[in-house]
Formats: C-alpha cells, structure tokens, sequence
C-alpha cells in the first residue's frame, strides 16, 4: 500500500540523512568510512517495502518510470547486503546514488521542518477573516498518499453563522491553494472548520 | 426523485440530528452520504449526456473511477485566470465547474476520513460543512450544466481512465 511504503521509506530518508552526517570530521577517512557504512542503516530492502508503481500515477509517466528505475537500482543493491554486515564502499556509492534519485522524486510526499515552516509562512498570508478566530495546520498525505496539508480554522459562531460554513470553506479553499502555490508547495490543501466551542470541549 | 437529491437529503438529515448531542455514526455516514451525492450527480449527468442508448448507462456508469476523477477534478480546481478567465486546452471553463471540481476532492478526501479514520472525530460542524459544501455543488452545477464546458467536464471524468495507446 502506498501510505506503507512512504511510512518505510521516511524512516530510510531520516536514516540516510542522519547517517551521512554520523562521522566526524576529525576521524581518520578509513574509520569515517566505516562508520558511514555501519550507519548505512537505510541500504535495505525494507526501506521500499510496499512499493508499486501504479500508486504513483500523480506523477506522469516519465517519473513514474524514473522513480521505478531508481527502486529496482536500489533494490538490487540492497538485497545483496547482509543484514549482518555492512555494505562495501562500492554497494555503498551505488545504493547512495539511486536512493538520491529517490530522494529527489518522492520529496513532495516528506515534510521536513523547512517545509513546514514554509507552509506557515504561507499559511500566514493568507489574511484569514474575521470569523476565523485561530488555525492549525497538520501535513501529511491523502488518501492516495498525496503530499497534503490539513488547515484546522476554528470559527467564532457569534461572527459567523453555522448555516455559512460551506460557503465559507469553499471561498477560502481556493485562496489557500494560491498561496501554498506561490511558495511553490504541491500540497493539496484540505479545509476543515470547528467550533471554538467544539475544541475545547472535545 | 433522483438517487443523488435522496443522498443530499439523507446526509443534511443525518448532520442535523440530535442537535447538541451529535452522534458519530450519523456525522460519519452523513459526510460520506455527501461525497457519494456528489459522486452521483457526476456519474447520472455523465451517463445521460454521454450515453446515447438509455439501457446502457447503467453499466457505463460503473466505469467512472473515483481516483481518476479527483485527478481530473484537481486539475480543474489548479486552473488559475488568464486575463480573469479559466481556460483548459483551449476551452473557457466557468468558475462553478471549478469550484465543483474543488469540492469534489475536498468531499472525497473527507469521507475518506470519515469512514476509515476512526482516531479522529467528526465534530457536528465540520460534518455539516462538508454537507454544505455538496449542496453548493450541486447549485454551481444548476448554473454551469448547459455550457458546452460542463460536458467536457463529464467526458473527462469518464474519459481519462480509458489508456493511451
């Protein structure tokens, strides 16, 4: 299942970015090297479990393929590694090079803190109106695993009529999706009005 | 009446219960009812337009696929103005048709939750928001259906799932 392999393949993410900056400087190149390869905690099969293709169909063709290639380039690699051992400074270069390609095709689908923030900023100039008296934001993924934010408003019933909050959702959707576009965010923004009153009585 | 109209009643029924004292079951089933009024209308329009022969639309109905139509819908609803107009491959599309190609992502990502992510409660007043959300639909739909718009609109919806060859 999509939402799988991308809960696996976060993880691989953080432990590829964490494991390249595990050696420090001040190590020897040969130690630093193993110490890059023990770390290599992300050069395994599981770090694509529940791949398939078709879940990405979002995408377009041309990445589609892309993005398979560079699963079957790391897989082939990773498969050869023993669980038990780590990898050989050429499995290591190789598997780096395809997770990259990875990296680089599935970023969309994993928020980093940068993101977030930048979605805030986003988020921030909105101008949101009166009736809306706070508002969260959570990113995460759809339904079909696509890179969305879910934007929390919470209403003030005395500025605005229950009766309105359809209309007032579907005004402010689009305004939203503007200004996540203007920072360059894919994120497909999902509206959900509370009550004041229902969140702090939940 | 048509199976639509009954969903969108049902779910306006189902929200507005028990005032107060809302139960989950009924916010659940009545934002879920709200997509599936949507859904409905999308697929009767589409089979009736598209469908010459009357005993066949039942069965061409069943090809509309619901990803590929939040795919189509999520383009339409990304078009931005070119000089105040939305224009797709040439054609001007009103403003109603996106906004009820936003809604219909919107109302499937929110049943989607509501049938499946049992973590999250459905409050009252999101429930009823997503039902609003399907009758505003369903009113951009009364403006926008005659335009020649809407009808490529239907064909895409239906069309895209059919591979290139």
């Amino acid at each position: 299942m999509k939402q799988d392999f991308l809960d696996n393949f976060r993880i691989a993410r953080n432990l590829f970015v964490h494991g390249v900056q595990a050696a420090p400087a001040s190590l020897d190149p040969q130690a630093a090297a193993q110490m890059t390869a023990r770390a290599a905690l992300w050069l395994t099969p599981k770090s694509v479990s529940g791949f398939n293709a078709d879940d990405f169909r979002e995408i377009g063709l041309d990445r589609q393929r892309d993005l398979q290639d560079a699963v079957r380039e790391f897989l082939d690699i990773a498969r050869k590694v023993p669980a038990n051992e780590p990898a050989t400074p050429e499995q290591l270069g190789n598997a780096r090079v395809a997770f990259a390609k990875l990296l680089q095709i599935l970023q969309p689908y994993l928020p980093t803190p940068q993101e977030g923030q930048a979605v805030e900023d986003a988020l921030n100039s909105v101008g949101f109106p009166p009736w809306v008296v706070n508002w969260d934001y959570e990113l995460g993924s759809d339904e079909d695993g696509g890179p969305a934010v879910w934007v929390n408003l919470f209403a003030d019933e005395t500025t605005a009529p229950r009766k309105e909050f359809g209309r007032l959702a579907s005004s402010i959707t689009p305004k939203i999706r503007e200004a996540l576009s203007a920072t360059g965010s894919q994120r497909w923004p999902f509206v959900r009005i509370r009550t004041a009153v229902e969140h702090k009585t939940a | 009446m048509p199976l639509h109209q009954e969903l969108l009643d049902l779910a306006t029924e189902l929200v507005n219960r028990n005032p107060g004292a809302p139960v989950q079951a009924d916010l659940r089933r009545g934002v879920s009812t709200a997509y599936y009024a949507l859904f409905h209308l999308l697929v009767h329009e589409g089979a009736t337009r598209l469908v010459a022969i009357a005993a066949v639309r039942p069965r061409m109905a069943r090809a509309f696929d619901h990803k590929i139509m939040k795919n189509v819908c999520q383009d339409y609803a990304r078009l931005t103005p070119i000089g105040g107009q939305l224009v797709l491959a040439g054609q001007l599309i009103p403003q109603g048709i996106q906004n009820i190609a936003s809604e219909f992502v919107a109302l499937q990502q929110a049943r989607h939750q509501a049938d499946y992510d049992t973590a999250a409660a459905v409050t009252q007043a999101q429930a009823q928001t997503d039902v609003m959300r399907a009758e505003i639909a369903f009113l951009d739909w009364q403006t926008v259906q005659v335009d020649p718009a809407a009808e490529a609109f239907l064909g895409e919806l239906l069309f895209r799932g059919i591979p290139k060859r």
